[in-house]
This record gives structure tokens, C-alpha cells and sequence, in this order.
């Protein structure tokens, strides 16, 4: 086994996180060949899932696990270094595995390969960047698509500066808040602000319709 | 700010823009500032329920239904005082009460968790 896959073998291995594909063991098979045994997943790729149309709010909550897998790997000192849809898996009861991680020599995936040279954080969060775009329906909030177009920048200091950073701009836009990758025009806010105080708003038109009613129910 | 200042707060804003609403109800305009002040207490003493509510219950909906109900009771009691104006004072009273209600579940900080052994 090359040393330097071992040390990543036994790197990962460490990583204990419930988005990462704990590793069992890693050795040397009698032939020579190198081996490392990792837990079972039952599920789908993430692309045959995205092919299953789930609903956006679905979408999202897969990405986020992964964000947060890649967060804790990134503390840790660990790179993915080939982020895309066949390395994650949606288990049966939605949880969400990274899997292959940081293997020596790969240099990424044509589309999810960020185009620095030397891979760094910033990388992860091109190919992060990359994955949200992949699996953002046809029609998806133009909110969204920016996120993913500001994390896949071409030059890494345009980026997001970490995969926390990028994390924090779809909980905003889940929460209803604007996002700072997207300028919005008035009437996106109005509207942003509106569908996020609906209950409110019927409330109020509701007491406003109340107090019309009785003022002309009493001139009556 | 924690959820029982929420409601009293709100309760007692709202309170006052309900009572203020008498204004235009020409037969009441001399009493504004009795009204207003009565309006104000029955917000608060909503938003004060409905804010010791949201602290142990999470859930929009059974916020606005409690806030609802209580409103409609204390304006209920308010028009029972006067034998009179039963639907100017019930029907505002229930939506203020859902809208009360509804602010005390969305704002203000949540009370401690309690943990069962």
C-alpha cells in the first residue's frame, strides 16, 4: 500500500461524523493489494435520487448534510477532493452519506472540479457549489442559483470563504431571508417578506375585514 | 426578550389600536381614553397568557387558537359589563387575541427545557 494512501486511509478513519462512511479497516491483502472496509450503505446516488424529482426543501436538506460532513472534515484537516453525485448516498430513512474520500492522486470530476491547481477549502466548496447547481430542479429560485454561481467562481477568493459560509446563505434563504449572493429587486423583497409573514398578514387582513364589516353593519 | 414581555407588549399595542378603532363608533367618542385603557389591559392579560403559553408550547397553530379563545373570552367579559355591543367588541377581540397569540409563538425567546428523568 503507497504510504501516503494509508496515512488519508487512516485520516479518514478517524473522522466520526453521521454524514461520513465510518472506515472499518485499511490493510494489505496477501496478493499486495491495498484495502479499506467501510460500513454498508443501503440507498441511491445522489444523482439517481435528484432523478426521483424529490421536492426542493428535500434537495436542500441533502446538501446541507453534506455541507456539514465536509465542515467537520474540513476542522479535522481533511479535504474531499472529488465532491459529486455518485460519491454521496441518500439512505431509505434520509440520511445522507460522503463517501470516497480525499483519494490520493484524484484531481476531481470535469463539472464538480474546482480550476486551481492545489486543491484547498475553497475547492470543496466549488465542487459543494457545483452539487447544489446539479440538484436544483429546472425552475429553481433565481436566490438559489446565485448561491450556487457564487461558490463555483472561477478565482477561489470569489468564493464562499468556507462550506460554513455557504451553509449559512441556504438557511437564510430556508428561513426566508435575503441572501447576500442575490441583489433582489423591490418587489422579489416585497414578495420574499410577504410569504414569509403570510399568517401574519391574513391576521391582519382578517381583523381589517372584521372592523369593514361591522362599520358598514352598523350604518346599515 | 423572552415570550411573556412579547405579550404583554404587543398586547397592550394592539389593545390600544382595537380601542382606538371606537373612534369610529360616534355614540362611544366621548369614553376613547376608557376604552383604549380597557382594550390595552385585556391585550395584555391575553398576551400575558399566550406569552406563558409559548414558553412550554411550541406550535404556531395552538398558539393563534389559544390566543383566539382567550380573546374572545375577555372581550366576551368586557361586553358582558356593558350589556351591549357584543359583536363590536367579541369579533375584534378573537382576531386581536389569534394575532397575539401568533406574535408570542414567532418572537422573544422560548423558557428552559425542561428535562424529564
Amino acid at each position: 500500500m503507497d504510504a501516503d494512501w494509508a496515512d488519508e486511509a487512516r485520516l479518514i478513519a478517524r473522522l466520526e461524523h453521521p454524514g461520513i462512511v465510518p472506515v472499518y479497516e485499511t490493510g494489505v491483502l496477501s496478493d499486495g493489494r491495498s484495502f479499506y472496509a467501510m460500513k454498508l450503505v443501503d440507498g441511491v446516488r445522489a444523482d439517481r435520487f435528484v432523478a426521483g424529482n424529490p421536492p426542493l426543501g428535500e434537495r436542500l436538506r441533502v446538501l446541507e448534510r453534506v455541507g456539514e460532513a465536509l465542515a467537520y472534515a474540513h476542522a479535522a484537516g481533511v479535504l474531499h477532493r472529488d465532491l459529486k453525485p455518485q460519491n454521496i448516498m441518500v439512505g431509505r430513512f434520509g440520511d445522507v452519506y460522503v463517501m470516497d474520500w480525499a483519494v490520493p492522486g484524484v484531481a476531481g470530476t470535469p463539472g464538480f472540479r474546482a480550476p486551481e491547481a492545489l486543491p484547498d477549502e475553497r475547492s470543496d466548496v466549488y465542487a459543494l457549489g457545483a452539487l447544489l447547481r446539479f440538484m436544483l430542479p429546472a425552475a429553481a429560485p433565481p436566490a438559489l442559483q446565485a448561491i450556487a454561481a457564487k461558490a463555483t467562481q472561477a478565482r477561489p477568493e470569489d468564493r464562499y470563504p468556507d462550506v460554513t459560509s455557504l451553509l449559512r446563505e441556504l438557511h437564510r434563504f430556508q428561513d426566508g431571508l435575503a441572501v447576500e449572493a442575490y441583489g433582489e429587486t423591490l418587489w422579489q423583497r416585497a414578495r420574499r417578506l410577504g410569504k414569509r409573514n403570510e399568517v401574519l398578514l391574513w391576521l391582519l387582513a382578517a381583523y381589517a375585514a372584521v372592523k369593514f364589516l361591522l362599520f358598514f353593519w352598523r350604518s346599515v | 426578550m423572552n415570550k411573556i414581555l412579547v405579550g404583554l407588549i404587543f398586547g397592550a399595542i394592539l389593545g390600544a389600536i382595537d380601542g382606538a378603532t371606537a373612534w369610529f363608533t360616534p355614540e362611544v367618542r366621548s369614553m376613547m381614553t376608557g376604552i383604549m385603557v380597557g382594550s390595552s389591559i385585556k391585550g395584555m392579560l391575553v398576551g400575558l397568557l399566550s406569552g406563558s403559553f409559548a414558553r412550554k408550547v411550541d406550535s404556531v397553530k395552538w398558539g393563534i387558537v389559544l390566543g383566539s379563545v382567550l380573546g374572545l373570552a375577555f372581550a366576551f367579559a368586557v361586553a358582558a359589563l356593558q350589556h351591549d355591543h357584543y359583536l363590536e367588541i367579541m369579533l375584534p377581540g378573537f382576531v386581536v387575541g389569534a394575532i397575539v397569540g401568533f406574535l408570542t409563538q414567532k418572537m422573544g425567546t422560548p423558557g428552559p427545557l425542561k428535562r424529564s428523568t
